[in-house]
């Protein structure tokens, strides 16, 4: 298996798809910092529609420090439970470059992903893309290969984009430990065998040892989502 | 299971009512609980049990007293201007003595309010689910694990004394995910068995009548006060509390639910500074921790209570310290939560020994210096 915990780096447009509390926001606001880092502050549309909380609209404090543009829902940050998407998020996609990538922090599972519906053909234009799983084996609904074949089957079916690749991002929260990573690996290894989908990398809370000689499997990402106390 | 998963609270809500053999939900959707609707529309159909989403909340909440008349765990789950709706029908299970569970999710309000969280409830959870002389049990959960062994005392405590129980949580704890150890499932024909349920006589006894009507005076208040007897038993041994730092505390915060976690970071800034600051975390906001609070007044000078509202818990902390110290507030309305520093402030003012009721909107307070 090939991992490289650069990937992300060779994309235009990202699409950041998963089940429900897979930690998508997360990892689609590191890696927005990332490739900030690298001197290509993407765009980041928030495509959520089905959660009004923990939302990539709410780090607007950390988005402005990196200079990250946010596109969220016309009322994501209102108190309006209204689904509504903001314009011109088409030719946001059409236009990803690598200079300017786009990452589209997609809602969590069939129901969420039904938001990219509407933008499927402006995601096929884009050569360089990649529709990405994100997988918490230690989620209810992601503990079995099986489950997470029925959530590709499914967000692939409602989207009309095929999943690509998969990125594991196992946690428990603060309480991530090496162990709670390394016990993923073989659930990951087999869901990308079986479902033929390369895995990209493997996150890892910065600043836990990754073992020599698989740096590259392990993509270091900060805990960015947070509750108010913490 | 003991392997430790992460899950959102509403989920662990909802996996935990079913471990307690709750097999019957009967809701409408609203949010932000929608998920624990979802979780059960999911999983109770591949158990044999039964999840309808009801024409409306009035509709849902009927179905849960038939259910709970024939004698199985049930539950509904709704949250603020929803379980106002609900409110004639506990009413009703109370009048019936009907066990169920009723998870609120409070959003902001009054009216259609917010979807964001609050605790604006408590009143309405602790004074008037619904009307007449009754209550419920209400516990209120601070974090995702609690939220699933609350849901579990929900139906034993409901069973056991007959009444509805309701989990009072906020939009923070239903959506908020961490780390949770689920306990071991009941099976539902392993519960207690309810000799007042409605399961049919099979010609072996006198029918059960469950029902909230009286027409007689006499016997309508001989119901009210065998409830009331109970109620006041209740008061004297299910009290829970959490108490941190309070041996030395010269200012005790009381807070619950989430506002409790903010609290705690500020007490334990607090502490850091040699500040003599604890914390009482009521658990069960009916019946209310008095005697914690009781307790406290010996060493305490004065209380902190720490809301999302404008002051509703306060008043239960004025009445548990009968005068004894003064109680100050501090909270946020409208969705927006408190930060820890601004706790900090308003804890910094209670131990200069200033008495206070502070909301933002007239007396913002300057966190931070």
């Amino acid at each position: 298996m090939e991992t490289s915990n650069t990937f992300y780096e060779k994309y235009a447009l990202l699409v950041v798809l998963g089940h429900y509390g897979s930690g998508k926001t997360n990892l689609a606001l590191n890696l927005a910092k990332k490739l900030s880092d690298l001197g290509r502050p993407p765009l980041v549309v928030d495509l959520d529609v089905v959660n009004p909380y923990f939302r990539t609209t709410d780090y607007q404090e950390l988005t402005d420090r990196e200079g990250i543009e946010v596109v969220g829902p016309v009322f994501g940050n209102s108190s309006l439970d209204a689904p509504s998407l903001a314009p011109g998020i088409d030719s946001m996609i059409r236009e990803a470059s690598l200079q300017r990538p786009v990452i589209l922090d997609v809602g969590g599972d069939p129901d969420g992903a039904r938001a990219l519906v509407r933008y499927a053909p402006e995601i096929r234009s884009v050569e360089n893309r990649l529709t990405l799983l994100v997988v918490n084996a230690r989620r209810p609904e992601s503990q079995q290969v099986e489950d997470n074949l029925m959530m590709i089957g499914a967000i692939s079916g409602m989207t009309n984009l095929p999943i690509e690749a998969l990125i594991g991002n196992t946690h428990l929260a603060e309480f991530t430990t090496f162990e709670t990573i390394e016990q993923s690996l073989e659930l990951l290894e087999e869901l990308s065998t079986i479902s033929r989908l390369p895995l990209m990398a493997v996150t890892i809370p910065a600043g836990l040892t990754v073992p020599p000689g698989s740096e590259d499997l392990y993509l270091p990402i900060e805990r960015l989502v947070r509750t108010s106390w913490q | 299971m003991s392997e430790k998963i992460l899950m959102k609270g509403n989920e662990a809500l909802a996996e935990a009512a079913i471990r307690a053999g709750c097999r019957h939900f009967f809701g409408y959707p609203i949010t932000p609980q929608s998920e624990l609707a979802a979780y059960m529309a999911k999983r109770l159909p591949k158990m044999g049990g039964t999840y309808l989403q009801a024409e409306s909340e009035v509709a849902a909440i009927n179905m849960v007293y038939g259910a709970s008349a024939a004698g199985v765990r049930v539950m509904t789950s709704s949250s603020s201007p929803g379980v106002s709706l609900k409110g004639e029908g506990i009413s009703y299970m109370i009048g019936a003595d009907l066990p169920g569970l009723i998870v609120n999710i409070n959003r902001g309000g009054p009216g259609l309010g917010s979807i964001q969280p609050s605790q604006a409830d408590y009143w309405m959870a602790t004074r008037a689910t619904g009307h007449g002389d009754g209550h419920v049990f209400v516990l209120a959960p601070s974090t995702v694990q609690e939220m699933a062994d609350l849901a579990r005392m929900a139906f034993d405590l409901g069973d056991r004394y007959r009444m509805p129980a309701m989990i009072l949580a906020d939009g923070l704890l239903g959506q908020m995910m961490e780390p949770v150890e689920m306990p071991d499932p009941i099976n539902p024909a392993d519960l207690p068995p309810k000799p007042w349920a409605t399961t049919g006589t099979k010609g072996e006894r006198e029918h059960n009548i469950v029902n909230s009507l009286s027409l007689v005076s006499q016997v309508l208040e001989d119901m009210v006060l065998e409830r009331n007897e109970r109620y006041q038993r209740i008061k004297e041994v299910e009290q829970i509390a959490q108490l941190e730092h309070t041996e030395d505390a010269e200012l005790v915060v009381v807070a619950y639910g989430a506002a409790s976690r903010i609290a705690r970071s500020a007490v334990n800034a607090a502490r850091e500074e040699g500040l003599k600051v604890g914390m009482i975390r009521p658990i069960t906001l009916w019946p209310f921790p008095t005697k914690a609070i009781e307790d406290v007044c010996a060493t305490a000078q004065a209380f902190l209570s720490v809301e999302l509202s404008t002051g509703q818990m306060v008043d239960d902390v004025k009445l548990a310290v009968s005068g004894r110290r003064p109680v100050s507030f501090f909270g946020h309305s409208g969705g927006i939560v408190p930060t820890p520093a601004e706790v900090l402030v308003a804890i910094k003012k209670a131990l200069a020994g200033e008495v206070f009721h502070i909301l933002p909107f007239h007396s913002k307070l300057e966190a931070g210096d």
